[in-house]
């Protein structure tokens, strides 16, 4: 019976040209692009933090260094956020666009074939093209299938970097903002 | 997925398996579990029982082996005394009340210790027979209508163990063969029975007792299931019937929210979308509407403007016939007045001829007269005189015959001024009429040139609100991109979720790829319609553009137009004085007329009295009385003559005076006709350009309704957007 055969879904997206992969399980949600506000001294794979519905401070990493793909040229609107989990915790990655939640059978992904080089990935999809798949793209031609990379969120950071990140959370969750905002307004009382 | 199809067709259901479906199969399967696990139960209870009777055995051989196992070490006390084995067997039947007897038989088949509280056992519990070899044995009678498990545990006997105590025991009770067990191993039996009465029956009462838990709880269950798969899939189930209603263009539909769960965050998603798409449509459909009217307007228009330059092509057509033939007119004026100015001439000279020839009659009358005076002196004189009176009279007759016909020549003449006259009246009248039927012309075309330009402002002002529509139109676009963008979103998430939700989310993930379809499709219906926008805007400004030119070109018409109005008034005003002119000539020539046949008939009388004197000249001397009666008529005659000569030369001035005069007029009329000329082509040149205009505006107009056209179709399409966006929303169906 094919019905029960394992299935994953992964969430399809882009980071300029190139199309990458996560499991459903490591998303939490897709949220629309807002201005990311950089921390000083922050190490540079973090891009800044935003502030998610008011309720939650994330913050966004930059993978294009380890991933080796060109750097999105400028922050631009139609960029949204894919808020991951990594060990329970909300990651933001900024992606150029979100295509599609995918369902294929487990025997179509391919093993990661850069092994221990790139522990991050957790294998190569083979995505036969979607009926929706936009024409005005003209990168991929109908009908040719594509290779997408599947990301594993847990391991694209290291435990020092994992740290850094619960770090700028913590900061900006308990006390940091509160202060900084009456510093502002005793500055302004001052001038 | 071809299973849901086949389950779906089986219960009629051509859609698949349902969110519904899916709920009524699961309680429908849970109810035949619970069923046929009390079936089960019910008609599988023989097999049970007999479990229920294989545990009892057990526990009672492991109770049994138990004793046999301490039995050992205890016959010692059932020698001194069974009050600690009765003991011992207490012990076992307070823990199992089943228990109803217990028997010690040695090998050979004889009891050695019996605890049988209902005599009715004993004969059972003493027929005990041990097989060969030493193996627990086990069975069921029944006994006195009550069902009895036994067990038969073997327990070894050493010799050197049970001898002596054996034999002391023994040799009270009379039971003997005890050398048998000299030497050589043994084997005693513990032999117990239980009932397993009370097991059954508290098994069939456990079986009445699943039965009474069993079922209400499944009912609880499945109320509970029910009701909690019916709060999820209800909302999903009225987002469904609401959105089958907004597909049919009813935006008044609203989702209850009821939970704050994802299911909750989706209807009110859906709800804001709705009311997004309702206002938004709300805003469309007026938009096109006010789209359509500001249209009809502007063909309308575009018609009116047409026929407005038609009728004013027309109208110039007939003012340049009527001017061409104005000017032929006066061409044919301009002849006549040359002809009447070389009549004039002519008869000028005549005139003076006659004068001449009147002065010449004169004179001979003054010689006449003094030959008269001197006639008396001799008649042969008078004679000679006579035929020299003869002569003259035949030279007067000849030039009196001379001025008869110049007379009749000038009459002639004057008769032709005369016509000429009344030619030139006709014909300036004419003028008078034609130049003021152009004047009207001239206003009716000025009329339609402020027509026109009046509609050009309408359509002026009508394709500036056009452009005002599209920018509105873009704005709301802006904001369907905005929502479309927000439902793309929202449709990732949900699927998000749906995918995580794992096989329940599967229908939900049906919806939220819908929805992201929907999206994607109204996001290019977005860019198409802003493409369609934008042209419309530029189409618009192109309008206004012409409709500048246009203008321009009304004000130059119009310019022009006042202009030919301004000369035709002139040629009306200048008419009227050449027509006054030609009156005074006329008058002037009647003078002439008649004084010309009073010369004429001066000269006739004269010519009557020369024949009559001829006549009586030919009466001979005789007569000569009467030739001096008639000498002194002559000479009054001649008298008169002078007087008339005189007369004629003062008419002959007066007509010479007349001449010049006409003369005068008649070169002023040239003029005048001439400078009508040139106003006359001038106004053949102003009706030319107004023909021009006029066909340009009619191009002007054609151009504008094609425009009109084009806008009219682009509406069109963009009216068949809105209503395939509004088809896109039957997917949600």
């Amino acid at each position: 019976m094919p019905e029960f055969a394992l299935k994953q879904r992964f969430l399809i997206f882009r980071i300029g040209a190139e199309q990458f992969g996560i499991s459903i399980f490591e998303i939490r949600e897709v949220a629309r692009y807002q201005v990311v506000k950089r921390v000083p001294r922050a190490l540079p794979f973090v891009k800044g933090i935003i502030d998610l519905r008011g309720v939650e401070i994330v913050p966004i990493v930059d993978l294009t260094d380890r991933l080796g793909i060109p750097a999105l040229s400028q922050d631009s609107a139609q960029n949204r956020f894919l808020i991951a989990q990594v060990e329970g915790r909300p990651v933001g990655l900024m992606v150029s666009q979100v295509d599609e939640v995918v369902e294929v059978d487990s025997g179509e992904i391919m093993a990661n074939p850069l092994g221990m080089d790139a522990p991050f990935i957790a294998g190569v999809l083979r995505l036969k093209p979607s009926s929706r798949e936009r024409e005005g793209e003209g990168e991929e031609r109908p009908g040719e299938s594509r290779l997408v990379f599947i990301l594993k969120m847990d391991e694209l950071f290291t435990h020092e970097e994992r740290v850094h990140l619960q770090e700028i959370r913590d900061r900006f969750l308990k006390d940091s903002i509160s202060p900084s905002a009456s510093e502002d307004s005793s500055l302004a009382r001052h001038s | 997925m071809n299973l849901r199809k086949i389950i779906g067709s089986v219960v009629g259901e051509e859609r698949g398996l349902t969110f519904g479906l899916r709920m009524k199969l699961l309680l429908l399967i849970t109810v035949v579990i619970v069923l046929v696990s009390s079936l089960i139960t019910y008609f599988y209870q023989a097999r049970i029982r007999s479990s229920f009777f294989w545990i009892q055995t057990r526990s009672l051989a492991s109770q049994l082996e138990f004793v046999g196992k301490v039995g050992k070490g205890l016959f010692a006390d059932i020698v001194q005394g069974r009050s600690s084995i009765d003991r011992f067997f207490e012990d076992l039947e307070k823990h199992n009340p089943d228990v109803r007897f217990f028997v010690i038989r040695s090998a050979r088949g004889e009891t050695l210790y019996e605890r049988i509280p209902n005599p009715s056992y004993r004969s059972f519990a003493n027929s005990f027979v041990p097989p060969e070899e030493p193996r627990t044995v086990q069975g069921e009678v029944e006994i006195a209508g009550e069902k009895i498990v036994y067990v038969a545990v073997p327990v070894e006997v050493t010799p050197e163990f049970t001898t002596e105590p054996l034999e002391l025991l023994l040799s009270g009770s009379g039971i003997s063969g005890l050398e048998t067990l000299k030497g050589k191993s043994s084997y005693h039996w513990i032999v117990g029975g239980a009932s397993a009465q009370r097991i059954v029956e508290e098994f069939y009462h456990f079986r009445f007792q699943l039965l009474k838990y069993t079922i209400p709880t499944t009912l609880v269950i499945l109320v509970f299931f029910y009701l909690l798969l019916g709060q999820m899939v209800s909302p999903l189930m009225k987002m469904v019937r609401a959105a089958r209603e907004i597909s049919e263009g009813q935006f008044h539909e609203r989702v209850e929210i009821i939970s704050e769960d994802e299911v909750g965050i989706l209807a009110h998603s859906f709800n804001l979308m709705v009311e997004r798409l309702a206002s938004l449509f709300e805003q469309i459909r007026a938009s096109s509407a006010n789209l359509g009217t500001v249209v009809e307007k502007l063909v309308q228009a575009a018609e009116d403007v047409r026929q407005g330059a038609s009728e004013q092509s027309s109208a110039v057509t007939e003012t340049t016939s009527s001017l061409e033939e104005m000017n032929r007119n006066i061409n044919d004026l301009a002849q006549n007045m040359e002809e009447l100015k070389n009549s004039v001439i002519d008869s000028r000279t005549s005139i003076l001829e006659m004068s001449t020839t009147i002065g010449e009659i004169d004179e001979h009358m003054r010689t006449l007269a003094a030959n008269v005076d001197t006639n008396t002196e001799g008649v042969r004189t008078i004679t000679r005189y006579f035929d020299e009176i003869k002569e003259k009279i035949s030279v007067l007759q000849q030039a009196s015959q001379e001025t008869a016909t110049a007379t009749n020549q000038v009459d002639k003449n004057i008769q032709e001024i005369k016509n000429s006259n009344r030619d030139v009246a006709q014909l300036m009248e004419s003028v008078v009429k034609l130049s003021e039927s152009g004047r009207d012309y001239v206003q009716r075309t000025s009329q339609g040139i402020a027509e026109i330009e009046r509609r050009f402002s309408m359509i002026r002002n009508a394709a500036l609100s056009l452009s005002k529509k599209g920018e509105e139109i873009r704005n709301i676009i802006e904001t369907v991109r905005e929502i479309a963008d927000q439902t793309n979103l929202l449709a990732l998430n949900a699927a998000i979720i749906a995918a995580q939700a794992g096989e329940s989310g599967k229908q939900f993930t049906v919806i939220a790829h819908e929805i992201k379809a929907l999206s994607d499709r109204s996001q290019s219906s977005i860019k198409e319609i802003r493409k369609h926008v934008d042209s419309v805007a530029s189409e618009s400004k192109k309008l206004v553009e012409i409709v500048a030119e246009g203008a321009g070109a009304v004000e130059q018409g119009k310019t022009l137009a006042l202009d030919s109005e301004t000369l035709l008034g002139e040629i009306h005003r200048f008419s009227g004085q050449v027509r006054e002119e030609i009156d005074a000539i006329a008058r002037a020539t009647q003078e002439q007329s008649s004084g010309s046949h009073q010369v004429n008939e001066s000269v006739q009388n004269i010519f009557r009295m020369v024949d009559e004197i001829q006549k009586n000249i030919g009466a001979q001397e005789e007569q000569i009385r009467g030739i001096r009666e008639s000498a002194e008529k002559m000479q009054n005659i001649a008298t008169v003559v002078r007087n008339s000569t005189a007369e004629n030369k003062k008419g002959s001035q007066r007509v010479n005076l007349f001449i010049e005069k006409v003369n005068l007029m008649v070169e002023q009329i040239a003029q005048g006709l001439k400078e009508q000329k040139s106003a006359s082509e001038r106004i053949q040149e102003s009706a030319q350009a107004i023909h021009t205009l006029a066909r340009k505006n009619q191009d002007l107009a054609l151009r504008f309704s094609d425009i009109v056209r084009t806008l009219h179709e682009e509406i069109e399409k963009f009216q068949n957007l809105t209503m395939a966006l509004q088809e896109e929303g039957k997917i949600w169906q």
